[in-house]
């Protein structure tokens, strides 16, 4: 009955934990390059130490997302894990494949809504700019798949267990 | 016209629940035997997951029967009642 998802007290097989897993992930991700970016502009490491528990969040979303998914991530799956799989991996490819026409759009028309009606839209720049959305998009990449695996298989608790 | 509205949502029902607590078998005894996670024996007793044409085929040979005795695109009637009948011996 998925034993491997009682991690450290908390039980994955619920599917609120697995999708408070999945925000853990991005919310993770999006601390640590907060604390980064905030560390860099003002100059100081205390603020990069706030990078830490974006880190840990991060890490340990991303390790849960990837235990979930563990047994649809082998060769030996049945048609109905085979069909999660695809399904997963579908959707994550339309919002992988979306992503960088978004991100273009967004880069061709953001001066000219700025300029046209004086709004302050933020432009990257430079490749400090650059990175943390390349390691963004990079991290979604990876992790997509799985976290459409555990947002949406039901809870793994009585119904599923091999008894 | 009927039946296709009945139809529409595209559910099949089964007696796959009923029949391995018949043969005393556990969700893992019936999913090895089909060839499948003991997880997809529970999805498909609940009614959500519907087995490929294949794995209908394996359960029917499994238990030994036509399949339009574990599959059905309209529910079930107890097997109680499909025995017996409505037939009420209180009533004479």
């Amino acid at each position: 009955m998925r034993e491997d998802l009682l991690i450290a007290g908390i039980d994955f097989r619920r599917r609120t934990n697995r999708r408070y897993a999945c925000v853990a992930t991005y919310v993770g991700y999006i601390l640590l390059i907060g604390a980064l970016w905030a560390a860099f502009e003002v100059r100081s490491i205390a603020l990069a130490l706030g990078a830490i528990p974006g880190l840990l969040l991060m890490g340990y979303g991303w390790w849960v997302l990837n235990q979930v998914a563990a047994p649809y991530s082998t060769d030996q799956t049945d048609e109905r894990q085979t069909q999660v799989r695809n399904q997963a991996f579908f959707r994550a490819y339309q919002i992988i494949a979306g992503l960088p026409f978004v991100f273009l759009f967004y880069l061709d028309e953001a001066p000219q809504l700025a300029a046209k009606h004086g709004w302050d839209l933020w432009i990257p720049q430079s490749g400090e700019h650059f990175q943390p959305i390349m390691f963004g998009y990079l991290l979604l990449a990876i992790t997509l798949p799985h976290a459409f695996i555990a947002w949406q298989d039901p809870d793994y608790l009585d119904v599923d267990s091999p008894a | 016209m009927t039946n296709s509205k009945v139809n529409s949502t595209n559910s099949l029902f089964n007696r796959i629940g009923v029949l391995r607590a018949e043969r005393h078998l556990s969700r893992q005894e019936l999913a090895d035997a089909l060839g499948v996670n003991y997880q997809t024996i529970g999805y498909m007793e609940r009614g959500d997951y519907n087995p490929s044409l294949e794995l209908a085929f394996r359960a029917s040979e499994f238990f030994g029967l036509p399949i339009e005795a574990i599959f059905s695109r309209q529910p079930f009637r107890p097997l109680s009642e499909q025995l017996y009948g409505n037939h009420n011996p209180t009533q004479g």
